[in-house]
């Protein structure tokens, strides 16, 4: 194991973009008549993990291990049920969603089966636009609320100026006997000031085309009218300010247009062609509703993409098509992959680092180099030898597991992989190892990998300060 | 050997046009051999097996031409040639666009075998007699599927030919255990060995009636300290190790009985194994008779599987404990050591499981228990490992490995990964859209492979074993275009639109598989030199 700096798994920059810190999922298990707690699936049991700006790390391991609830802990799409998830500064296991709005925005997620992930009502424009208009509007949202205040501020303040001046002005009109005309003019004024409040509130969400229009046409009528019927200074500012807004507010906001040209950057980036915008998802081959799928994730400009599975349900050409996607796509955008996936070809080619997962824990971390050519954990040499290899030529003495993945709902005790290992001795059985630092950034929960490498202390914080022999 | 396909051709008449899922398949499968089916989703790897199973769903899909030979002797086959060769020269002066399938070909050796019919009736010698029987299978095609009536179809189904499917979960049947499963499988093409064994059990029991003997219901912990007594166990007679080994392995609470150490579960008055009356026994004065009631019927079914008589009495509510019970209580027990030949822990608990109650790799275990029960001569394995994990698809392919040694059936084995075919398969076959690319062992497709379309494939894979690492993130190689739709199907070679080495005639013409080397058979106008690559 030489620590070769140019080595090309190596991450271009060490800076830790997301880090968990010993995430826990525990879903209850609810039974009986009172719907009480049983139990609980220990899906992910206490998972640390680092991920650098630019590398791709990928999570490996059995069906049921914890992979893809990981994922999503990681996303905050399950609230975790302890551990710390820091993204940008903050927290994303513990804050509140309104507050980690903006922060989520950088991580997206592609998900394994690309034909149930795509809403088949919806066209690919508007699929990979999804977010954009999404997102759009919640960070508006804040401006909304502010603009609806002010505009109900206006509205008492409005009511008692005009009871003042109405009464002023009735006066004045019944004297000049013009008494008919002042009611009128007064309802004229209040039908299109609450029409204006309508037209706005509907109208922010996409102010686009007829929306645009009816805000600026009232906004117009109640300029005129405020100027025309009762000048005053709050209904004349009041008009000035919506005009304003229309003109020189809504430029941050994403108008139909420049929705399409995103998306359309987009379709390209992906490799697909302007034809496809107006298409359902049906209409397209696996291979494309995944770059679809990559398109709507790349739309928010991410620094981190979870990638859960996407290869897992296509066939082997157009596999290597969305391989070469996503690694072309990474050095393009700068992109940091968190990729879930089984196979081990297909981590052997992609990731810079490898996390192996087993029942809900990881057991051991590394450099993809170094964890292929000289696996540690006695479960990941197992995984590695079993995997099948395309080329008949190469003969590997495989180890074949006994038994199965245990039950997430009752964990063996000690090491969660003991009762199909080999190597498992007294403390396997009874203490549950924790990773140590076996030398060059790799990390390993193993009793008899630490007896073996020389580290009398087993698996403690402590045995993080020695290294290991090469 | 033991399958030949020849030209099949199966095509599905949709609303949208005629999907010509399968053109012209050949095929070849030996016993003791392992042959890999590969290719990409819809390149009708599957359809071929259904095909040969004859459980294409009709409508919309036909079989329209084409032929399938289970375990034709080689002697047949030499003499098939000349028939075939002499129909089709008759069919193609009549229709130039005459197809080689078993029916038209049968018409067109009318004369010839109604000449061999007459000359049946009056051959002298055996050997003479031999030959024109022969003669006559070759000329009928007797050994050909596709023409077989749909009974004889069902025979041949999960007893000679097995199939194995991708969804364990799926291909179970939800409401019934394991242990039943198999046993209707063996219920279905092993009656008479079901029966023999039943009426084996009915012999003791009648025996151990007529000598009256009387037997204890204990519970296992009971019997194993009255088997024990004050003797020492080092000193049993092997005989004596086995039945104290067995009560050691129940549970204290399994119900044993005293005359025969074995089990005797449930509300029986007498001993199902041994026939010992255990308790009062209301039914005792008619037992004799039932008994030999239920020997004569099984006696009868063992002469015949298919007794009108049993099937009657089968058919009738009151009586079908007489013909079903036994037999399926035997099939269950067999059903028990094939899953203990699958090495599933616990057997006998598992067979009385539902298929929800196991895991995937179990699931697909008892699928093949299920499927090995007959002792197939061939298995058909349809992506058998796709739905499972690293680990357990290591053990499940070992299983089949070990079973296939110990059995010398023929493996047919479709699969889209090539790691598996690497491992597994002594020879594989390439397939794209309906059609054979490159057929040869499995050293030969993947180190001298000369389709362009195999080539691809094998380049466009990403690897680990054997590979440098300068090859990582690397851009992996990709075939332009993709999967053609075979309701319009390019013309020529159908890979021609993808192919980077297409030349004129690939549009044009079909290529036909030829020998490049010995066994080795590609379809291509242009293949590439073995072992090159392609840019």
């Amino acid at each position: 194991m030489s620590a070769d700096p140019a080595a090309p798994g190596a991450p271009p920059t060490q800076d830790v973009l997301l880090a968990a810190e010993d995430v826990k999922m525990h879903f209850p298990l609810r039974g009986g008549l009172l719907r009480t707690v049983k139990g609980h699936v220990m899906a992910v049991d206490g998972v640390s993990l680092k991920l650098h700006r630019g590398e791709t790390l990928a999570v490996v391991g059995e069906s049921g291990c914890g992979k893809s609830t990981l994922a999503r802990l990681l996303l905050r799409l399950l609230d975790p049920s302890a551990g710390k998830v820091f993204f940008m500064g903050h927290d994303l296991a513990s804050e509140k969603l309104r507050v980690i709005r903006d922060e989520r925005k950088h991580l997206q997620m592609v998900f394994q089966d690309p034909m149930s992930s795509l809403n088949p009502r919806m066209t690919v424009k508007n699929i990979i636009a999804e977010p954009l208009i999404v997102h759009q509007r919640s960070e508006t949202r804040p401006l909304i609320v502010a603009i609806l205040a002010g505009l109900v501020a206006l509205v008492a303040a409005i009511s008692v100026t005009l009871a003042v001046l109405i009464l002023l002005v009735a006066g004045v009109a019944a004297y000049l006997g013009v008494l008919i005309f002042g009611p009128i003019l007064f309802a004229l004024y209040l039908a299109a000031f609450s029409g204006m409040l309508v037209w706005f509130a509907l109208g922010l969400w996409r102010l686009e085309g007829w929306a645009w229009w009816g805000v600026a046409i009232l906004a117009g009528v109640n300029l005129v009218l405020s100027v025309s019927l009762v000048p005053n200074l709050i209904q004349i500012g009041e008009s000035v300010f919506l005009l304003a807004y229309l003109f020189v507010v809504r430029r941050h906001f994403v108008t139909g247009e420049e929705v399409t040209h995103r998306v359309l950057d987009l379709l390209e980036l992906v490799g697909l062609k302007k034809e496809h915008l107006n298409r359902f998802p049906h209409e397209f081959s696996g291979g494309q509703r995944q770059r679809i799928n990559v398109a709507r994730a790349l739309a928010l400009n991410p620094d981190v993409i979870i990638l859960d599975e996407p290869t897992s349900a296509l066939d082997v050409s157009v596999q290597a098509q969305i391989l070469n996607l996503l690694m072309s796509l990474q050095t393009k955008l700068g992109l940091t992959y968190l990729f879930i996936t089984h196979d081990l070809s297909v981590v052997y080619h992609i990731a810079d680092r490898v996390a192996v997962m087993y029942a809900g824990k990881i057991v051991e971390v590394g450099d993809t180099e170094d964890i292929f050519r000289e696996p540690l954990h006695p479960y990941t040499k197992a995984l590695i030898s079993a995997a099948p290899s395309a080329d008949p030529s190469v003969k590997i003495e495989r180890i074949i597991l006994e038994g199965e993945v245990p039950s997430p709902t009752r964990p063996p005790s000690g090491c969660r992989f003991h009762p199909r290992c080999w190597l498992a001795f007294e403390p396997c059985r009874a203490i549950e190892p924790k990773l140590f630092d076996a030398g060059n950034e790799r990390q390993v929960a193993c009793f008899a990998t630490a007896r073996d490498l020389g580290l009398e202390s087993l698996g403690g914080p402590e045995a993080s300060a020695k290294k290991a022999p090469t | 050997m033991v399958l030949r396909i020849e030209g099949l051709k199966t095509y599905f008449h949709t609303y949208e046009g005629t999907v010509q899922a399968l053109e012209s398949i050949d095929l070849e499968v030996r016993t003791g051999e392992t042959v890999g089916l590969v290719g990409e989703t819809g390149c009708g790897k599957s359809v071929t097996a259904l095909s040969v199973l004859r459980l294409i769903p009709s409508p919309p899909g036909t079989i329209e031409a084409g032929r399938v030979f289970l375990d034709e002797p080689d002697e047949v086959r030499a003499l098939r040639k000349e028939y075939d060769a002499l129909a089709l020269d008759r069919l193609r002066r009549r229709d130039a666009q005459a197809g080689a399938s078993s029916l038209p070909i049968m018409e067109a050796l009318k004369p010839e075998i109604e000449a061999l019919r007459s000359r049946l009736t009056s051959a002298k010698s055996e050997e003479e007699k031999l030959d024109i029987e022969r003669r006559l299978q070759a000329a009928t095609s007797e050994f050909d599927l596709l023409q077989k009536p749909v009974e004889d179809i069902r025979r041949i189904r999960g007893n000679k030919i097995s199939m194995i499917f991708q969804e364990p979960m799926t291909a179970l049947n939800p409401v019934f255990t394991i242990g039943n499963q198999i046993a209707e499988t063996l219920m279905l093409h092993r009656k008479p060995d079901l029966c023999r064994g039943v009426l084996k059990a009915l012999e003791l029991q009648m025996k151990a009636r007529e000598k009256k003997v009387r037997g204890n219901r204990l519970t296992a912990l009971q019997a194993r300290d009255s088997f024990l007594g004050d003797r020492n166990p080092d000193k049993f007679s092997d005989e004596e190790r086995g039945i104290y080994g067995r009560l050691l392995s129940l549970k204290d609470d399994e119900t044993v009985c005293s005359a025969c150490w074995s089990l005797a579960p449930g509300l029986w008055d007498c001993c199902p194994s041994c026939g010992a009356r255990l308790s009062f026994d209301l039914w005792a004065p008619f037992r004799g008779r039932i008994m030999s009631t239920e020997k004569k019927l099984y006696e009868r079914m063992l002469r015949d599987p298919y007794d009108q008589f049993v099937d009657f009495i089968g058919a009738v509510r009151v009586l079908r404990r007489l013909v079903r019970s036994r037999l399926q209580d035997e099939g269950v027990r067999w059903a028990v050591d094939m899953l203990r030949e699958v090495r599933i822990a616990e057997p006998e608990r598992i067979a009385g499981q539902y298929p929800f109650e196991l895991s995937g790799g179990m699931r697909q275990r008892s699928m093949i228990a299920m499927m090995m029960a007959c002792n197939p001569e061939l298995l058909i394995a349809d992506e058998p490992t796709t739905a499972l994990d690293v680990t357990v698809e290591a053990q499940i392919l070992k299983l089949m490995k070990e079973l296939q040694a110990k059995t010398n059936m023929a493996i047919l084995l479709i699969t889209h990964d090539l790691g598996i075919v690497a491992e597994v398969c002594d020879k594989v076959g390439v397939m794209y859209a309906g059609h054979i690319a490159e057929f040869g062992t499995t050293e030969q497709v993947f180190h001298r492979m000369m389709h362009p379309y195999t080539n691809g494939l094998m380049q466009s894979i990403p690897r680990f074993k054997g590979e440098s690492a300068q090859a990582r993130k690397r851009d992996l190689y990709i075939i332009r275009g993709s999967v053609p739709n075979l309701l319009h199907p390019p013309s020529g070679c159908r890979f021609h639109p993808r192919c980077p080495r297409a030349l004129d005639v690939c549009k044009t013409t079909m290529p036909a598989l030829q020998e490049m080397e010995p066994g080795h058979l590609v379809a291509c106008h242009n293949p590439v030199p073995a072992g090159g690559t392609i840019p």
